[in-house]
């Protein structure tokens, strides 16, 4: 049965609108909510989808032209009656797509292996009765169709030998896909021929960078080209940490809550007094050891990131290094923040751990020589006196400059990092 | 005389009109995020506004002539909207309104009518006397255009819509036929009105008057 598709309403006051463009040709299959076409009526363009399965059969009004509300623009056949049609290949598969469709009806001269119209004329038609009872047998104990298989033997034949190939080799569903679904994409590459030109042009959109992200981009390059970097990288185990935040938090002992950021950052402060190599920096063929410690927070605001500085890590107090980190991220994130708050760090901690990744590795901010890259806390099986346990761990990777830092100098901070965090206790007592 | 009393909306079918301050964006993320919004839309979700300033970009309607862009100052990009070809860059105000026309009638013509009443009610907040050209939809001060309309229509969900020229884009737009339309020029609320406001202040403006024109019941502003 021919279903009729109108020109829609789109307004009370809509007397007519224009056929943009047809999305389905003539002999394309229609699946319900798929799009037909693009109707515009004044300054909108509405999509126009199918209500009804089946084939289109006839475009009565083309791109280009206009018609009156109501009017009949195409009709679908619906797939019942489409059966009776002369195109088979369509209706007996609604479902499909009319690119699905078109690559079904060429995919048996692409899946044959000779490939040729020939092949098809005689060996097709003809295998049940030109296959050997022994091919036969093993065409169906290897599951292998003998319509697909070209044979031999005498008078084309299928034998034993030709099954046996044909079973190890068998038309891939790549293969037979193949030269269909390049014809649908010419088929479609046809109508965008027809279409827009401009829209085929790679679209490249320009945009200029911000004076942060151009800071960024310089320093970042100048970095990754100047300093030969090296990276390692330690699994910390967190359950303890875990335990004493809620501990702590359970106490309300501090002003801030201690999150496991304050952790890292006090006990990154600890370890680098003990490795005074990670806080340096390489100027002029000499190590410049600094002798304060001011921890880097890399923050992300709006397209990129910034950097305060955490003055004096070293000489704070857990309680201290939780509240005055708080209050520098919230006046970063708040754009307030001077000049001063961003220079003078002597390393950089790079927590991504609330962006559930394992690990990373970070690119150095000069003149520092090394950065900390945290990943996510996650319940992990960890191996405990030969037993499987759930454990909260996390991952960190410091990167280096290998100038002034060898992998045993990296190890030994890491190291003194994962006995300090495993060991928290050590964190709240130290003043 | 004041407004007919309506009778009152049940709670579930209040009306929330999200406005989303999308800042300087290029034009390719703003239309994943109308995509995304209009999805929401799709799925029952309120309508949005979202307001943003583009990177210089040319874009052509899907019945676009591309004759109509006489030189590539800045990339061109054919999208799904209604219109000819027209100019976005920085200095210019563009709402993309994400709206279900299904559920306020089904009238794609009454739609683009609210949008010129829009631009020209903030016109008029601006000082600037605006209107609307019979058979040529978008808004104009005489014979130049003062915003540009332009809507791809889904399933009734309305994307793309206005662009309210806010500072002086002649240079700009010289090298396009704004719409396909030669001998019309185009103007902005600098130009018609001697001072130059700052595009912050037009955007909570439109905000407000959309909400109002369009009778929300809530309006949730968010963004930069």
């Amino acid at each position: 049965m021919s279903v009729e598709i109108v020109m829609p309403k789109l307004s009370d006051t809509m007397e007519e609108g224009t056929i943009l463009k047809w999305l389905k040709h003539v002999g394309d299959v229609v699946t319900r909510g798929e799009v037909l076409a693009e109707v515009e009526t004044d300054k909108a363009d509405m999509e126009l989808e199918a209500s009804t399965e089946g084939v289109l059969r006839e475009i009565t009004v083309k791109e280009g032209e206009s018609a009156a509300v109501g009017a009949v623009i195409a009709l679908v056949e619906e797939n019942g009656a489409a059966a009776a049609s002369d195109r088979p290949s369509g209706p007996k598969r609604p479902t499909t797509t009319a690119g699905a469709r078109a690559s079904d009806s060429r995919s048996r001269r692409t899946a044959s292996p000779a490939g040729s119209a020939s092949h098809e004329s005689t060996a097709a038609p003809a295998s049940e009765g030109k296959a050997t009872p022994a091919a036969r047998k093993v065409a169906a104990e290897r599951g292998v169709d003998l319509q697909t298989v070209q044979g031999s033997g005498p008078g084309g034949r299928i034998v034993t030998d030709d099954v046996e190939a044909a079973a190890k080799h068998p038309p891939s569903r790549s293969e037979r896909d193949a030269a269909p679904a390049a014809g649908a994409e010419v088929d479609e590459g046809a109508t965008r021929t027809s279409g827009a030109r401009a829209a085929r042009a790679p679209l490249v959109e320009r945009q200029e960078l911000s004076r942060m992200r151009q800071s960024i981009a310089r320093r970042m390059s100048e970095a990754f080209r100047d300093i030969p970097h090296f990276y390692v990288t330690a699994e910390i185990d967190m359950t303890e940490a875990a335990r004493l935040k809620d501990a702590l938090l359970r106490g309300a002992l501090f002003a801030t809550p201690i999150s496991y950021t304050h952790m890292i950052l006090k006990a990154t402060a600890l370890a680098l007094t003990r490795h005074p190599r990670l806080n340096a920096s390489y100027r002029d063929d000499a190590i410049e050891l600094k002798g304060e410690v001011n921890l880097g927070m890399a923050v992300a605001v709006e397209d990129g990131l910034i950097v305060p500085v955490l003055r004096r890590v070293d000489e704070m107090s857990l309680a201290e290094v939780a509240t005055a980190a708080r209050r520098l991220v919230e006046q970063a994130r708040r754009g307030r923040f001077g000049r001063e708050d961003l220079s003078g760090g002597t390393f950089t901690v790079s927590n991504m751990g609330m962006l559930d990744i394992e690990d990373f590795a970070a690119v150095i901010n000069p003149p520092q020589a090394a950065i900390l890259a945290v990943g996510s806390i996650k319940e992990r099986a960890v191996v405990r006196d030969g037993v499987v346990v759930p454990r909260r761990t996390m991952r960190v990777t410091v990167s280096c400059d290998h100038r002034i830092i060898d992998g045993v100098v990296a190890g030994g901070f890491l190291e003194e990092l994962k006995r300090l965090l495993e060991n928290p206790i050590v964190l709240v007592v130290h003043e | 005389m004041g407004p007919a009393v309506p009778m009152p909306a049940p709670a579930a079918s209040r009306r929330t009109l999200h406005v989303e301050h999308l800042g300087r964006r290029a034009y390719l993320e703003a239309l994943a995020v109308q995509t995304a919004r209009r999805d929401g839309v799709f799925a029952g979700g309120d309508d949005h506004l979202l307001l943003v300033e583009h990177w210089p970009i040319i874009t052509l309607g899907r019945g676009g002539d591309e004759r109509h862009v006489l030189r590539r100052s800045a990339p061109v990009v054919r999208v799904n909207r209604g219109g000819d070809v027209t100019y976005h860059g920085p200095g210019q105000l563009v709402g993309y309104p994400i709206v279900d026309l299904a559920r306020r009638g089904s009238d794609v013509h009454r739609y683009l009518r609210d949008l010129e009443a829009v631009v020209i009610e903030v016109a008029a907040r601006f000082g600037v006397v605006a209107e609307r050209r019979p058979g040529f939809t978008g808004v104009w001060v005489g014979h130049d255009k003062l915003a540009a309309i332009g809507v791809g229509i889904r399933r009734w969900v309305t994307m793309h819509g206005f662009a309210l020229n806010v500072a002086d884009l002649r240079g700009a737009f010289a090298a396009i036929v704004p719409c396909g339309l030669a001998a019309t020029g185009v103007t902005s609320l600098a130009e018609a009105s001697g001072r130059c406001p700052d595009l912050d202040t037009v955007a909570a403006v439109v905000g407000a008057v959309f909400a109002a024109r369009f009778a929300y019941d809530a309006v949730v502003e968010c963004g930069s």
